[in-house]
């Protein structure tokens, strides 16, 4: 056992040396030769805006640009909720096995729990606005704000948190695990969906610009990074949710 | 172009709490360490001119705590030791 603790410690400060080393050796942040911004981000810069109808270059990159790469994250997030669900529910019945459950101690959320009306009263008050914010941020998120789909969706689910912790599993603004799992799918599909589509149109996977639609170039692309950025919060909403259902729902059982 | 010196002291911050969070013996300490470690990354990027990483890092901060706190709530059990 201290072999292996000096071998660790070992392990972690050659680590760290050679990350102080590499580190001296990477170009300043704001450094306008360093090879990262050199290459392709002028085009981005200068293009970006005519071919995609997006004004904030990030989206432009993610959606349009690098839109297959944004697939495979989506498709990781979507089974890692996946994953996770899977085996915290399958934690949850070897856990409860043999006891039963009274119907009336599950659905109990904080509020009933510690009776504060102040819970309540902020919740309301705060759960619209989160909601809206999180829709903006969806909306936004190509129009030179910050943000997109997988803040935008991060964000929904943070809005259904607060109504869980707060009303409980009984919540009307609420959306179940296994619904949550449901829509996570469908996101991943819409996104793959449209690349599908415009596969089916005789393009490249994810090429927006051959819809048959009446648009100019812009247009279409635009439209093709909303379609790809709905899926993306969708997978992301519904899946932070199934995961936070599997946790809740877990301690609410024992 | 904020100073090296201001990026210098978020990373600072962000090696205390981090540490912090390791160290805490409270559980939940080490948690809003670990919440407050993310709050200095988001300055961090932020003073980097990258807001969307930043916002993303904010969101994921907010429920990364979350999930941390339920799951604490479901060990029973404060501390480390």
């Amino acid at each position: 056992m201290k072999f292996v603790r000096a071998g660790a410690l070992l392990v972690v400060v050659v680590m760290t040396v050679v990350l102080f080393i590499g580190a001296g050796a990477l170009p300043a942040i704001y450094n306008p030769q360093s090879p990262a911004s050199t290459h392709v981000s002028d085009r981005y810069i200068e293009k970006s805006v005519e071919e995609t109808g997006s004004l904030n270059f990030v989206t432009a990159v993610l959606a349009d640009y690098r839109g297959y790469d944004t697939l495979g994250e989506t498709t990781v997030i979507f089974t890692a909720g996946l994953a996770a669900v899977v085996l915290l529910r399958s934690a949850q019945k070897a856990d409860s096995r043999g006891k039963k459950v009274p119907l009336a101690k599950a659905g109990k959320g904080m509020s009933e729990r510690f009776g504060t009306i102040v819970l309540n009263t902020a919740a309301r008050f705060v759960i619209p606005f989160v909601t809206l914010y999180g829709v903006y941020v969806l909306v936004g998120g190509g129009e030179g704000n910050p943000g997109g789909g997988f803040q935008s969706g991060a964000v929904l689910a943070i809005a259904i948190i607060i109504s869980r912790l707060v009303y409980g599993e009984g919540a009307a603004f609420n959306i179940s695990g296994d619904l949550a799992l449901i829509l996570a799918g469908i996101g991943t599909f819409i996104y793959a969906f449209v690349g599908v589509l415009t596969l089916l149109w005789g393009g490249n996977f994810l090429e927006y610009g051959i819809a048959p639609f009446l648009m100019s170039a812009a247009e279409k692309h635009s439209l093709g990074i909303s379609g790809i950025e709905i899926g993306v919060t969708l997978c992301v909403m519904a899946t932070i949710i199934a995961i936070f259902d599997a946790l809740a729902r877990k301690e609410e059982v024992s | 172009m904020p100073g090296a010196f201001f990026l210098g002291f978020l990373v600072f911050l962000m090696a205390v709490t981090g540490l912090s969070a390791l160290f805490a013996r409270d559980l939940l300490a080490s948690i809003i360490m670990f919440s407050a470690f993310s709050y200095f990354a988001v300055l961090t990027y932020l003073t980097m001119g990258a807001p969307d990483v930043a916002f993303t890092e904010a969101v994921v901060g907010v429920v990364s705590t979350t999930f941390f706190i339920v799951a604490l709530r479901r060990m029973k059990r404060g501390s480390s030791k």
